[in-house]
């Protein structure tokens, strides 16, 4: 039986989902039952969320996911563990860890060197010829986002190069659309002050990406392009130093995608 | 500066902030891989993701057992007690004959007889005199030992045991606290319990599930049959 369908319940629920972390450690460490189903449930997103950042998908995330949860919450209710100031930090590392870890055993096996350049190469060619919202539909539910091109990582890297640390931890907060008034109290600032770094920051974004763009050639920029366009569906266009060929010329044919990528231009 | 298609200032502007977006975007992705995250951050972003996350059904019928698993895994870590969220794989016992004759060919083979025998359910019958026809191959990392599978029967440990579970018991009569044990009471048989006090001519004999009473065995030799250190469960917890 469900712990919602149990005489009082969906009391026993709510009252352990109104916990705060600590308290909701206490109850566990109590024995109570309902408390570790929403210690699962309250960290579960947060763990997904991490390791697809990470870069773990499909079935890896999810094992990845529920041991870090299974492990972390055994060891928490342990007698005598000691207990972390924050449980999604202390979460957040293990999961790390474990991926690590993971990753260090894999990267010797043979199978994978073997495989990954072949799956690297259909992933490749299915880009090049099914639109985002096709790969979406043929991929069904478990559908994730691609990892970012090769052109796109290095536009990020470059960006990212060019920020302190303060400012790398203040770009991650934004991207998540913390308040200002939570990011002000974190950092001891006003709400006004907040504001002003934060497009401080996004004016430097932009310059730089405008440095960035200025050095690549067409098949880079065609390719960040692309990555702009999508945004486009939303209204986003991107800046482009110098005249390209109209959109619909940019477009290759099936045919000419079956031969290959054009030569890149070579800029005197 | 690239020339925005949008005509209107506002159009223009909008675009150019989704272009900053964007690039946030994609820089906070790599940044994020990189960075320590903060945990006053995290705190919040698990609060977030929770509040806008409600889970399905599905989920939280995954999280309803993985939770009772995790509890009687978490209590048994306690009293000393691993769970396997399994039926144990039975194999013909090679040797027939009562517990006392197959106890130590068995041992030997890294095996423990399995009795039908259900604890807390068998008044007047003695364990060695049971007859024995299956055989549980004993876990590597446990070490080698007389043991004993027998089969739980009523409610008073759970959440730890359940009716039908098969518990895997180390042959010995020592005692400690806060270990479970299985027993033998004069009137009810034997039973598995959590011990309590150790008096110099008494055992306290408690159960985890608190429905049930609290009782006192003599300490005598023979009333402890030996120690519960593993227990397969068929129901998955």
């Amino acid at each position: 039986m469900s712990a919602a369908r149990r005489p009082g319940g969906e009391r026993h629920l709510a009252a352990a989902r109104a916990l705060g972390d600590a308290a909701l450690l206490d109850a566990m460490r109590q024995g109570d039952s309902t408390a570790l189903r929403e210690f699962l449930l309250r960290f579960e997103p947060l763990l997904e969320h991490h390791a697809h950042r990470l870069g773990a998908s499909g079935g890896e995330r999810d094992d990845l996911v529920g041991e870090t949860l299974e492990d972390a919450a055994l060891a928490l209710v342990a007698p005598n563990a000691p207990t972390p100031r924050s449980i999604p930090a202390y979460l957040v590392a293990a999961l790390r860890n474990r991926l690590l870890n993971a990753r260090r055993g894999a990267r010797g096996r043979a199978i994978a060197r073997v495989r990954e350049p072949l799956a690297r190469e259909a992933a490749l060619a299915d880009e090049g010829i099914c639109s985002e919202s096709t790969l979406r539909a043929s991929a069904g539910p478990g559908w994730e986002p691609p990892r970012p091109s090769r052109p796109v990582a290095a536009l990020a890297a470059a960006l990212l190069d060019d920020l302190s640390d303060d400012e790398r931890v203040l770009l991650v907060w934004v991207s998540h659309h913390v308040p200002y008034r939570e990011i002000a109290q974190w950092l001891g600032l006003g709400y006004a002050a907040v504001g002003k770094r934060v497009e401080r920051l996004r004016a430097r974004l932009r310059a730089r990406a405008d440095l960035h763009l200025a050095t690549l050639g067409d098949a880079d920029r065609l390719a960040l392009e692309t990555l702009f366009t999508r945004g486009a569906h939303h209204g986003a266009r991107f800046p482009l130093h110098g005249p390209l060929p109209s959109r619909a010329a940019r477009v290759p044919s099936a045919a000419a995608v079956a031969e290959g990528p054009p030569p890149e231009r070579i800029d005197d | 500066m690239i020339d925005h298609a949008p005509a209107s200032r506002s159009a223009r502007d909008e675009a150019r902030e989704h272009e900053i977006d964007t690039l946030v975007a994609i820089t906070a992705a790599l940044a994020e891989r990189l960075v320590e995250p903060d945990p006053r951050f995290l705190d919040w972003q698990a609060a977030e993701l929770r509040a806008r996350r409600r889970p399905t059904l599905a989920a939280e019928a995954r999280a309803d057992a993985r939770a009772r698993r995790l509890g009687a895994a978490a209590l048994g870590a306690r009293f000393g007690v691993r769970c396997v969220p399994d039926a144990p794989v039975a194999q013909p016992a090679p040797v027939a004959g009562t517990l006392s004759r197959v106890i130590n060919p068995a041992a030997e083979a890294g095996c423990a007889p399995r009795l039908e025998l259900g604890i807390a359910a068998g008044a007047g019958r003695v364990l060695w005199d049971e007859p024995c026809d299956s055989w549980l191959s004993i876990p590597d990392d446990l070490p080698r030992g007389r043991y004993v599978a027998l089969t739980v029967k009523g409610d008073s440990m759970l959440p730890l045991l359940h009716s039908e579970d098969v518990v895997l018991v180390k042959i010995g009569s020592e005692v400690a606290r806060d270990s479970i044990v299985v027993a033998r009471r004069p009137d009810d048989g034997y039973v598995v319990k959590r011990v309590g006090r150790v008096g110099p001519a008494s055992i306290e004999l408690l159960s985890l599930n608190p429905d049930f009473p609290t009782t006192l065995v003599e300490r005598a030799e023979g009333t402890v049959a030996g120690t519960v250190v593993l227990r397969w469960c068929q129901h998955g917890v």
